[in-house]
């Protein structure tokens, strides 16, 4: 195991910010730390990072005891929301920073340097100024500042959180080929479900200072632990006292036994996929997820009475 | 008396370079760290260039306020001719003694060292225009 926390609690004067949080991450993975703002998914990156120091348990890193080492001495690579760019230095001078300090032969900064902007496309911009780069480009720079120390783990925290969508899921994409380069043991903290399922090969999906489910994307998507873990990680309908997924009814005009009747309330064109809300008798409203071309098939519009069964349904104790 | 003129004038530094420090936030500092700079270099090194404007600022107010200082200094310094007479305190020596040449004539000079401050400080703005400017102009533009 590359990271291990044991029993890490954190408490901000009455606040538990985690509780008794275990979770060990493998060598070389991606992993992300997901959960809604004020789960401790930052806190938890801190601690490991050195950052905070938690009231209780152990942080190991490599097998190494890091708890009560200082942020200098721990091998992490941290990676900022906000980019926490040196602004007074260029963008060379930034990458330089972390070997500077540890006063490596100038030659070699300059060539390990000149590396890392190549690997972070960024050759060209070496003696640019932080303010005259792009939020994308800074971030840039702040992963190959962080990796120029070549960090045991790298943590990044809300990376890509201040960017535009746009740029937001190029970054995404660059940042999972980067990986299978450098191959560096990755965790990254994101609110974003979308975010985490298509960045990270594992997810630690936290709630309220606690670990809900730790597992594969796909394993949280198709076998949810909790009624939390099911409503974060993707859209979810209540059915009596199950929970069904938007693209897990069956909608049909006629009734056959197990199905029940509802009325069409509302049918929105979303491009390929057409969402529609269907009232039920006992009050209940869901939406279901359908094609462009079985909307089309059952004629569906407001007012209409159909008959819908859920195909795959989930209940929690 | 420059005691009274310290104790007059810092609260001047610190209101400039607080909300200087505030808005920078701790998060180059951290990221320092990470990158394994100790407490004191960070300071040196991340810290105090990114606060330079503003303690420049502070002492550049504070200089204005310490040559222009009357009430504290008058109180407690011995007004001693040489020793602990400032130019404004001479002033009103002058002034008081009917000597009103004297007294322009200090004022004039107090004056030019005001406006040399001001041109001081202009200069500094030019010379140091990385820590505070924005993206270039034609880089704005595209």
């Amino acid at each position: 195991m590359s990271i291990a926390v044991r029993g890490v609690t954190k408490r901000f004067g009455d606040f538990v910010a985690l509780d008794d949080v275990s979770v060990a991450i493998a060598g070389g993975s991606l992993t992300a730390l997901l959960g809604p703002s004020g789960s401790g998914k930052s806190t938890l990156l801190r601690v490991i990072a050195g950052l905070e120091e938690p009231d209780e348990g152990k942080v190991l890193i490599l097998g190494e005891h890091a708890t009560g080492l200082p942020p200098q001495k721990r091998g992490v690579g941290f990676v900022f929301q906000h980019y926490a760019a040196f602004k007074h230095l260029t963008v060379r001078e930034n990458v330089a920073f972390g070997l500077r300090i540890r006063k490596r032969p100038k030659e070699e900064i300059r060539g390990r340097v000149d590396e890392l902007l190549e690997l972070v496309q960024l050759n060209g911009l070496a003696e640019r100024y932080p303010a005259q780069l792009s939020g994308g480009q800074r971030q840039r720079m702040a992963l190959a500042r962080a990796l120029a120390v070549e960090p045991k783990v790298l943590l990044l925290d809300e990376p890509f959180g201040a960017l535009d969508a746009r740029v937001r899921k190029e970054l995404r994409t660059w940042l999972r080929r980067l990986h299978e380069d450098v191959h560096v043991t990755t965790v990254l903290v994101t609110h974003d479900q979308e975010e985490a399922m298509d960045v990270a090969d594992r997810i630690v999906l936290m709630n309220e200072g606690r670990i809900e489910q730790t597992g594969k994307p796909r394993d949280l998507y198709e076998h949810p632990a909790s009624e939390f873990v099911m409503g974060f990680v993707g859209p979810v309908n209540r059915f009596d006292n199950s929970f069904v997924r938007p693209h897990d009814f069956e909608i049909e005009l006629e009734p056959d036994g197990t199905s029940r009747e509802g009325i069409v309330k509302r049918v929105v064109h979303l491009g390929f996929e057409v969402r529609v809300e269907v009232a039920l008798p006992d009050d209940n409203e869901i939406w279901i997820q359908l094609s462009r071309e079985r909307t089309e098939d059952l004629d569906l519009e407001p007012g209409r009475s159909v008959f819908i069964r859920p195909e795959k349904t989930k209940v929690f104790a | 008396m420059v005691l009274a003129t310290i104790f007059v004038s810092l609260p001047f530094v610190v209101r400039e370079v607080v909300p200087v420090l505030r808005e920078i936030g701790t998060e180059q500092e951290e990221a320092a760290w990470t990158l394994g700079a100790s407490s004191l270099s960070t300071f040196r090194r991340i810290t105090l260039p990114a606060i330079r404007w503003g303690v420049t600022y502070g002492v550049v107010l504070t200089t204005a306020r310490c040559l222009g200082e009357f009430g504290a200094v008058s109180v407690v310094s011995g007004n001693l001719i040489g020793k602990t007479q400032t130019l404004t305190l001479h002033v009103n020596n002058r002034f008081q003694a009917f000597d009103l040449v004297g007294a322009y004539t200090a004022s004039v000079v107090l004056a030019l060292l005001a406006l040399m401050t001001l041109f001081l400080m202009n200069l500094f703005r030019k010379e140091t225009p990385r820590v505070h400017s924005g993206p270039r102009r034609d880089e704005a533009l595209r």
